[in-house]
């Protein structure tokens, strides 16, 4: 018998950060809801492992990058049945400034965005989005000092002005 | 550069994700345990539950217990947890017309009709061994039908008496120790009452006649069927091949093709499915998928002997 409560207080404890992990890493808060669900609805079947890994939160990340990245394959069963059901949609239009930072994300190259999300928004040391990541700590400093400065860059307001201006014009 | 800016700008993006819309955690699990085998159909009562509450250090779901939620949720069954994931669950469906107990008839007919098994034992599934990389995971329910076109039918599903799924992550023979795996494939064991395991093999040949197009996620799939593998006493080869995709999941838009395979075979009353999904977005191997239904052919044959 899985330890529903448990994992019920595993999920209230952590789908919100996740869900932002997963509208980092989509761009897209529908999105982002479908790979969140299939992450905890996996973590669920799988739940005496997950309980008992080291990093159980880790693990859901890991699952939720890999959605993201390849996530018309891996979500047909949630999906499918969203589809079939009509999705629930957000509520209410995106931020304005979460429509830019979501459109910048999307320039960066899927491992730079993700270690960008992991330090933004879990605040993880270089060393623990490495280990994560399964990736060299020289390349998680290099990918942040790159991915910032890109995001940076897309999103000083000295590049927004004038697109507003344009637009009104 | 400023990465104020950056830090504002994900500031935003946290405070948009009060936007979101979860399940809670019970119906989560609720619709994690009936989804594979009924093909889940997701009402508006159950779909948009949860609103994402306060932003900052304490993130947390508002109104997991009922709180902030905008649509009421049906009661989650009283046995909300599923099997463990360890063992092969068996989902036995209750015969639809099965008369009440109470009142047998005084002549009862003493058909040949066999009886249906308790449950689908671990040895007339592909095994651990059989995936070459160790990774297989007893599905918590059967997997459904297979996904083709609104207009592909399977009545046959009535029939269904009992059925268990794994789910392995598979590597050829001849890929070296320590290489990507090279397919994830679903293996799904069924037996049917009546007439079920013949009619879904030709729901199959039919769904691929009226599906030459149809869905693969969200990518346009077309269906070919390849004829029988020779296995058991029927089978059915379907390939399935949709625009290649790059590592994002998105289209490479350079004519190359992905396909992967459905394969059944069935034996007297009962069929065994092959689902293969491709490692990643790589295609599936044709000759691998068709061993993989030879042994998984033999396995049924052997257990239902």
């Amino acid at each position: 018998m899985r330890d529903a409560d448990g994992f019920d207080e595993f999920y209230r404890d952590t789908s919100a950060r996740l869900l932002r992990y997963g509208y980092a890493l989509t761009g897209d808060l529908a999105e982002a809801q479908d790979v969140v669900q299939e992450a905890y609805t996996r973590a669920w079947r799988n739940w005496r492992m997950v309980a008992a890994h080291p990093a159980p939160e880790g693990w859901l990340r890991l699952t939720v990058a890999r959605l993201s990245t390849d996530r018309w394959r891996r979500l047909s069963g949630w999906r499918a049945a969203v589809r079939r059901a009509g999705p629930p949609e957000p509520v209410g239009p995106p931020s304005e400034d979460a429509v830019l930072l979501t459109a910048a994300l999307r320039k960066l190259p899927a491992p730079t965005r993700q270690a960008v999300a992991l330090h933004y928004l879990f605040d993880l040391p270089v060393a623990d989005i490495a280990a994560e990541t399964g990736t060299p700590v020289g390349t998680v400093t290099s990918r942040l000092n790159r991915g910032r400065a890109e995001l940076a860059a897309i999103l000083a307001p000295a590049t927004r002005t004038p697109e507003v201006t344009d637009v009104e014009q | 550069m400023s990465n104020n800016e950056v830090d504002r700008a994900f500031a935003a993006l946290s405070s948009d994700v009060e936007r979101g819309l979860l399940l809670s955690g019970p119906e989560l699990r609720r619709q994690a345990g009936k989804r594979h085998n009924r093909g889940v159909a997701l009402t508006a009562s159950t779909a948009a539950v949860l609103a994402v509450g306060a932003i900052g250090a304490g993130w947390a779901l508002a109104g997991d217990r009922g709180g902030d939620q905008t649509v009421s949720l049906p009661p989650p069954p009283s046995s909300s947890s599923a099997p463990a994931p360890s063992s092969v669950p068996p989902t036995t469906t209750a015969p639809p017309s099965s008369a009440p107990a109470t009142t047998p008839p005084s002549s009862a007919p003493t058909t040949d009709a066999p009886s249906i098994p308790k449950s689908i034992p671990a040895r007339a599934l592909l095994t651990k061994a059989e995936s070459r990389t160790g990774e297989l995971t007893p599905q918590d329910e059967p997997r459904g039908v297979p996904e083709f076109c609104g207009k592909a039918k399977f009545p046959s599903a009535s029939q269904k008496g009992v059925s268990a799924s794994v789910m392995l992550i598979y590597r050829g023979a001849s890929a070296p120790e320590g290489s990507i795996p090279d397919d994830v494939v679903y293996n799904t064991v069924t037996v049917f009452r009546d007439e079920g395991a013949t009619d879904y093999l030709s729901e199959l040949r039919r769904a691929v006649q009226l599906c030459p197009t149809g869905k693969m996620g969200d990518l346009d799939a077309q269906f070919d069927s390849l004829g029988s593998l020779g296995l058991g006493d029927e089978s059915v080869l379907i390939e399935r091949s949709y625009a290649a995709t790059d590592g994002q999941g998105e289209p490479m838009n350079n004519g190359s093709r992905t396909a992967t395979y459905l394969a059944a075979v069935r034996v007297g009353d009962s069929v065994t499915l092959l689902d293969s999904r491709g490692y990643e977005n790589l295609s599936s191997n044709r000759a691998d998928v068709e061993k993989l239904a030879k042994v998984a052919a033999a396995h049924l044959a052997d257990w239902r002997s």
